[in-house]
Order: structure tokens, then sequence, then C-alpha cells
């Protein structure tokens, strides 16, 4: 069953092909290429590329489109009782822009991953596995039903845990991908909860044949107001909850999966601990993609929150409240790439709170500018721990003499990242600051209206730390800074590539009418209009601003050392600050002492009942009651003739009895 | 005359079948088993079943008892002293429930169908008609049985290595 | 009158002696024999309930009843042929003839 509004395709192979030509490279990887990593890399490379190539066809009709083309397809999976599971694809301005992103930037980092990995034994199953996580990410941003985006929701989670645990033999890798397996976890299992109070809300308005969680079925069914005020439930004839009530539960648990994926506070504890993977790992699924999968699922589903503002509070506010905090962790770290990592955690807060803010074409905006100038910065780092083998930026300095092109490119992404115009930072980071300032009514806090200023300082602030320490200054280790040497042409060539999108990106992609192209086909009636950034003076000024308070900080402290930043960290007040943000605020410490006393004693309950009760009462109990019984009857076996007589006498004179 | 026939024959029976189960010498009680297979036979008579009567005699008393005999005396079974009907509560208990049972079943009977006697044609001419057309297969089956009784038999009392 | 209830009644108290015979003996022979009169009393039975069946349609009762004691008599001979000399080589065996001593079936 197709819906084509394309007038010139037939029910079209190809969208099938950008889903399944990475799964297919990475089956015929697992199977012939384990031993040929540069085969390996081939077949990853032509799927991703191909992809992007397939997906690149469709931007005329989607830039044409307004908002409003669409092509679909679907096969269906399952029919059970009652229930139809469909599994196919819906390619429209939304999940074009994602699909560009996803395949574009990520064959970029193939392309990296070349270079980066080359000597190393692994390198063929890093390819398979790298082409699995295409897979599946793809089936999320193509997803046109709950069903089929949760098995994906799920693939992109296996596929993290394979490429974050690729240095499996050392422990804190092994560690750090179950840390990020069972956190995503927890945010699934509320989201599968959400889906299925949705999926029950409106299972009696759907048009018959329908697949279950049909994205635009369910859209254009919640966004009826008349089926808003209907009673969802009655509990005990009294308590009424309506649609509306409900629908908010559903979107808070719903924002479990996006909080889990995205890593926002509280279930953002995996994502500093996954750089143990490789770095281009982590450029590609912990900076561009995967965690970008929350945010477009908000913008895909965002019909479920509009319609609460308690929803859309709860996402901004934890949103708003997940940047600040990521930023002031990042300021006392000294892993080059837990400092990324952490801002992605602070930008991934931005885009969040831009969804609660009801600014979804801006949250997409930043999420692509985003996508381009944080891989770049992933890759430099690793072009740099390359280069000087290690990630501890107190070790490093002087580097743009030894890397020029990586320090430029380097130079260039944090200039994006810190929104100085006319990069493309600018323009998402500074329309989402603007949204945070003048905030529809719900949503007016110091919580949004303030702390997301502050924590665009702060980003500037640590930035530049890590730039100015490791770029400028004197060499701290001499011995790593002698052999230091700029990367191949394979790493330097998408840096390059980045670092020209994260410069033009900005007017490439955010003029209001390519946003409005890039609308989702689900998008619910009633969210605001796109305000674009305009290069007026004042906004300049207040972005400039931001800029020199943070990066002149960084400069004082770390550039000129005109500031002693050691002797202020000792400060009374700073000193307790400074504690809290490098152990990350003691977030990790809390799960971890959840799960040594409480959750272990649970489970030391669990066993405990099983092993007495389970085993010790059914199975033991059962076997011994037989083998009881059976030793009981077994006295009659006496082996005389005499005895046996007289009970098969007394089982006739029974047996009469009964009978008479 | 036939009811005295039958209460004659039938106490006969009973008595001869008491000094069979409660006699202390096996031969005394081999003797008393002929005596009372012989009264059964006076019964067939009774009720006209002619050639059964004579198989009883021939089969029973004749064969299978002498078969007995030859047997307690080949084992060479004598009278001991523990021999005998030893009075067990429970058995007699469990003879005389079953008995009760049975005779209530009896009283059950009543005056039904076929409580009327019949011209019972007992003669070997009208048995073995019936015998040797629709029974003629298990016949055959019985003479099998009886082949297999034979080597079975022969087989069984062979001693295998003592000679 | 002498009815069936009396022939079945005649059956029954044979076929009970017979039963405390077997329960009540040592004697493996003796409990043979008893089996043997149990055996008997059914025979009589039979025949007794041939003898009040119903006659057929030409007039005459089948004789079903007294081919069934034919059958049941050259069984009983074949079966007490085989258990004589299962008996005999029991006793070549054990030396006795003692039920209670056989007992090595047991749990």
């Amino acid at each position: 069953m197709s819906g084509l509004t394309d007038p010139h395709a037939a029910p079209s192979l190809l969208p099938w092909l950008i889903l399944f030509l990475p799964l297919l490279s990475s089956v015929l990887i697992t199977l012939f290429a384990q031993k040929r990593p540069m085969l390996a890399a081939l077949l990853a490379l032509a799927a991703v590329w191909s992809a992007f190539g397939i997906a690149a066809s469709y931007l005329p009709p989607v830039l044409a489109g307004h908002g409003e083309w669409s092509l679909h397809d679907s096969v269906t999976w399952l029919a059970a009782d009652g229930f139809i599971f469909h599994y196919g694809y819906l390619i429209d301005g939304l999940s074009l822009i994602m699909l560009l992103v996803v395949t574009g930037v990520g064959g970029l980092i193939h392309v990296y991953s070349i270079g980066y990995l080359k000597g190393d034994p692994g390198m063929a199953r890093f390819f398979a596995c790298l082409s699995l996580f295409m897979f599946s990410m793809l089936g999320i941003v193509l997803a046109d039903n709950f069903f089929q985006i949760f098995i994906h929701w799920e693939l992109v989670g296996v596929s993290s845990y394979l490429l974050i645990g690729y240095y499996w033999r050392k422990l804190s890798a092994a560690e750090a991908s179950n840390k990020a397996f069972l956190t995503n976890r927890v945010g699934d299992f509320g989201f599968l909860i959400g889906i299925l109070m949705l999926a029950f809300a409106t299972k009696n308005l759907l048009p018959p044949g329908t697949g279950f969680g049909d994205f635009r079925a369910m859209a254009a069914i919640v966004g009826d107001p008349a089926w808003l005020a209907t009673p969802a439930f009655t509990v005990a004839g009294r308590w009424t909850l309506t649609n509306q009530a409900f629908l908010w539960i559903a979107g808070a648990l719903t924002f479990m999966g996006v909080m889990g994926k995205s890593a926002q506070f509280p279930l953002h504890v995996w994502l500093p601990d996954a750089m143990e993977g490789p770095t281009p790992v982590s450029a590609l699924i912990h900076a561009a993609t995967m965690v970008a999968a929350g945010v477009f699922l908000l913008a895909r589903i965002f019909f479920v929150y509009l319609p609460s503002e308690t929803s859309l509070s709860i996402v901004a506010g934890i949103g708003a409240f997940t940047a600040f905090f990521a930023a002031t962790i990042a300021t006392t770290q000294n892993d080059i790439k837990r400092i990324l990592a952490f801002s992605t955690l602070s930008q991934l807060g931005y885009m969040v709170m831009a969804m609660g803010l009801r600014g979804v074409d801006v949250a997409m905006f930043h999420l692509t500018t985003h996508a381009f100038f944080k891989a770049l910065l992933f890759l430099g780092a690793g072009s740099v721990i390359h280069a000087v083998h290690t990630n501890d930026i107190r070790q490093m300095g002087g580097l743009l003499r030894k890397l020029p092109v990586t320090g430029v490119t380097f130079l260039i992404g944090t200039l994006a990242l810190c929104g100085v115009p006319p990069l493309s930072g600018f323009w998402s980071k500074d329309g989402i600051l603007h949204l945070s300032m003048h905030p529809p009514a719900y949503a007016h806090s110091w919580l949004i209206t303030v702390l997301p200023t502050l924590t665009a300082v702060l980003t500037s602030y640590y930035m530049f730390r890590l730039v100015f320490l490791t770029f400028f200054g004197q060499p701290r280790d001499h011995h790593a800074y002698e052999h230091a040497h700029e990367s191949p042409f394979t790493m330097v060539a998408p840096m390059v590539v980045l670092c020209v999108l994260a410069i033009v990106g900005g007017q490439l992609v955010g003029s209001p009418e390519t946003l409005e192209a890039f609308r989702a086909v689900t998008r619910p009636a009633g969210v605001p209009e796109f305000e674009p950034v305009h290069a007026d003076p004042a906004t300049i000024r207040h972005a400039l601003t931001i800029f020199v308070l943070g990066a002149g900080a960084a400069w004082l402290a770390f550039g000129r050392r005109l500031v002693n930043p050691d002797a202020i960290a000792k400060l009374p007040g700073v000193r307790q600050l400074h504690a809290l943000f490098s152990n990350r605020w003691y977030v990790d410490d809390v799960y971890g002492w959840i799960v040594r006393n409480v959750q272990q004693n649970v489970a030391r309950g669990c066993d405990l009942f099983d092993r007495w009760i389970v085993i010790g009462l059914f199975v033991n109990g059962t076997a011994w009651t037989t083998r009881a019984s059976g030793a009981l009857v077994a006295r009659y076996q006496t082996g005389s003739v005499r005895a046996y007589a007289m009970l098969f006498l007394a089982g006739v004179a029974a047996l009469l009895a009964l009978v008479l | 005359m036939g009811a005295l026939l039958f209460w004659g024959a039938g106490a006969a029976m009973v008595l001869f079948t008491l000094l069979t189960v409660s006699s202390r010498n096996p031969v005394y009680s081999a003797i008393w088993m002929i005596l009372s297979f012989a009264a059964t036979a006076g019964l067939f008579v009774l009720l006209d079943a002619h050639l059964i009567a004579v198989v009883e005699v021939l089969v029973y008393a004749g064969a299978i008892m002498v078969l007995f005999l030859f047997v307690i005396m080949l084992i060479n079974l004598r009278a001991e002293e523990h021999e005998g009907l030893r009075l067990n509560p429970l058995a007699i208990l469990a003879a005389a429930t079953f008995l009760a049972l049975v005779t209530r079943a009896l009283q059950d009977l009543g005056p039904a169908v076929g409580s009327a006697p019949n011209a019972l044609q007992g003669s070997p001419a009208v048995v073995a008609e019936t015998l040797f057309s629709r029974y003629a297969v298990a016949f055959e089956t019985v003479s099998v049985l009886l082949l297999a009784a034979i080597l079975g038999t022969v087989v069984l009392s062979r001693r295998s290595h003592e000679r | 009158m002498i009815g069936l209830q009396h022939w079945l009644g005649l059956s029954a108290v044979v076929f009970t002696l017979g039963l405390c015979g077997v329960m009540m003996r040592r004697n493996v022979i003796l409990v043979m024999m008893s089996i043997e009169i149990m055996l008997n009393a059914a025979n009589l039975a039979l025949v007794a309930f041939n003898k009040h069946m119903l006659p057929g349609p030409d007039g005459a009762v089948a004789p079903d009843g007294e081919v069934f004691v034919f059958f049941t008599i050259a069984v009983a001979a074949a079966e007490v042929a085989v258990a004589l000399v299962i008996a005999m080589l029991l006793f070549r065996r054990l030396d006795t003839v003692n039920v209670d001593d056989v007992a090595n079936l047991r749990w």
C-alpha cells in the first residue's frame, strides 16, 4: 500500500535500498571479509555513499514540496489478532534531512576510519559494526510507525554496544558498553510503555488496515480537539482521565526513550564513558547521529507533545538543565574526548529544550549544524590523539605548529560551536537562545530564560580552554611533541569537508523556506513558524558578548596565563564547586550506590526466593513428593503371593461394591 | 426329584471342596478334589450338559488331577504339622465380603428374563455343530495353545546340565 | 423350584471356598488346586447361564455356554501343566514348596 505524492515515481525499491544496503554490507563483511580489512572498508563505504546518493536524489522534490511532499510504502510484517504490524519507509522533509546528515556525515567518517584504524587487527569487524549501525539508524529515520521505530531503537543500542566495546579486551571499555546499553534499556522501558499507552488510546479510531502505531494515522487522531476532551478511561467509577491527561503521561514516558538515547539528565551517565570507543565511533554515534535520534523522535512525534503544556514544560526543563549541567562538568575535564562528550550533552540539551519550547524547526536546524561541527571536532580530536598517543590535554600544547590542518579546522569548529557569526553555529544556536529568552507563556522561568545563556558562556570558556591547552603555548610533553605529525589524507580530507560545512551550513540550511521544506509530514498544526535569526547588530553583539566573556576568561587563564587557574580552584567557594563539577555532580556515584545497595539486595532476595521456593519447594519438592509416595506404595510389594492374592480380592471387592 | 438331586450333589460338592481346602495331607486333598469334580459332573448332567459332564470327568478328574498326583509324588510332598487351613481373619473377612457382594448381586437378578430353564440339548452333536462352525478359529487357537503348553512343559522340565 | 439364583449361589459358595484356599494355604500345589476349584465353579455358572438362556428363532438353545466351558477346561489343563512344571522346578531349586519362601520379587 503506497501513498505517493511524487508523480513520476512508481512504488519504488530505492528507499528500501537505503535501508538494506548497509545491512547487506554488514552481512557480507562478516561472512567474507573478516581477514580483509580493505575489502570490508570498501563494502561499507560503498553502502553508505550509495545510500547518500539515493537520499540526495529525493532532495529536489522535498525542496519543492514545502513540507507536504512524502513517499511511503510498507509491507505487512505480522498480522495478529486485531493488530497489524507494518514495516515500511516514510520519506518526508524531516526524514530526508536526517538521512542526508546520517549518510553524509557517516560517509565522511567511514573515510576517516580507514586512516584512523589502519593496522588495527579488528578493522573489518569495525566496519561490519559500523554498517550494522547505519542500518539501525536509517531504520529509525525511515520508520513510519512506532513498532518499527522501537525495533530499530533497540538495534541502535546494540550497535552502540558493539562499537563502544570495540576494544573489548580493555575492562573500562567493556564496562562502558554495558553501561550504555543498560542505561538505554531503562529509557526504552519508559518508551515502550508510552508507545503502548498511545496505541491503546487511539486503537478504536484508526482506520481499518492501518498498522500498529502508524505515525500519520495517530497524528490525525491526536490532533483532533474533540478526541482530547473524551475520557480515556475511568477508575473506580469516579476518577476520569481525559485523553489529554493520558497524552501527557504517555508523552512523558515516551520522553524517557529520548532521555536515554539523547543522554538527557538523569540518563546521561553513559555518554561520557562511551568515549572508550574509537574516535570515529564517538564522532558518528555520539555526536552526530545516534544521540540525535532522540531529537528526531521528538520532531517525528511532536503531535504527542503539542497538545499538552505539561509535557512540553517537562521536555524544556530537562533539556535546559542538562545543557547547564553538562557545561559545568566540561569545565573541569582533562580528557579531550570527555570534554567534547560533555559538550555534546550540553548541545543536545539545547535541542531538547528548543523542542520543549515548540521550536521544532530550530531544533532540527541546530541538530544539523551540530552534526557538522561536532563531528569535525571529534575527528580533530582523533587526529590529535593519533599524533601524540594520549587523550590528556595537560600533556599537550603547541600542536598547532605540528598539526596545522587539524588545528585550523578544529579552531573553526570551536568557533562554530561557540556561536560566532557568520559560522553555522551562530544561526542555529542563537535561534535557540532567542527562543529561550522569549519563551511561550508556560515556560517562563529562570531555568529557561537565564540558564541557556549562562551555559553558552561556559561553552565558550571550556572549549577555548581546550583549544589553548592543546594547540597553543609550550608543549608539556616534549617526547610526544617531537613525534607528532599531521594525519594522513584519508583522515584530513573529511575534516576539511566538515569544516566547509560548518562554515556555510548555516546559510545553506537555515533559510525559512529550506526549514519549512524539511518539516515532518506528521507535524501538528499549531507549531509556531520558525523565526530566523537576523544578522542585525543587536544579535551579533549578543553572540559576540557571550563569546568574548567565555573565551576571554579561558584566554586569561590558559592562553596568556595572566590568571592562575589552579590558584582560583583552591579558593573556598570555588573549591567545592570544582569538586562538584569534576565528580560529575556525583550522579554516577549515586547510581553506583543504588546498584550496589538497592539492586543487589533485591537481586539477593530474588535469588533466595528462587533457590528456596522455586527450586527447593516446587522443583525439589515435587521430586521428593513423587519419590516419597512411590516409596509408600512400594511397601506393598512384599513379594508374597498370598498378600498379592488378598490385594487382588480387595480390588475386585471394591470394584463390585462400586458397580453395585 | 430334580431339586433333591440338586441339593444333594450341591451339598456334596461344597463338602468335598471344603475338605480339599482344609485337608492336611496333599494326597487327601487331591482325592477330595476328584470327588468334588465327580459331584460337579453330576450337576452338569442335571443341567443337561452331557458332553461337558463327561469332558469334566475325563479331563479334570482324569488328567489334571492325575497330573497333580504325579507332581505331589515327584516332589515327595508329605503331610506336615503346620499344614492345613490356617485361619487368617483378614482372609476370612475378605472372602465373606466377597460372598456378601456376590449374593447381593444375585438378589438383583430377580425373576429376570432367562430364569426359566430351557430344553438345553447338550449332546455332543449339538455342541460340535456350534463349536466347529462359529468357534472354529477359537478351536484352532486353543489347539495351538495346547501345543505350546506341551512344548513348554517339555522344555521347562529338561535338566540342562545335571544328568 | 431350582432357579438360576440357586445355581449361581452354589457357584459363588464354591468359588469363595476356592478363594479361601488360595489365600490361606502355604503349599504351592494346594494353591493351584484351589485355583482349579475356582475355575470349576466358574464353569458351573457358565453352564447354568446357558441353561437359562432364551431359545433362538428356531426354538433351539444355542450351546454357546457349553462351548465356552469346553474352552476354559482346555485352557485350564494347559495352564495346570505348565504351572506344575514351574512348581517342580521351584522345588528343585529352592527345596521348598512354601509360597512364603519365594518372595524374591519385592521392593
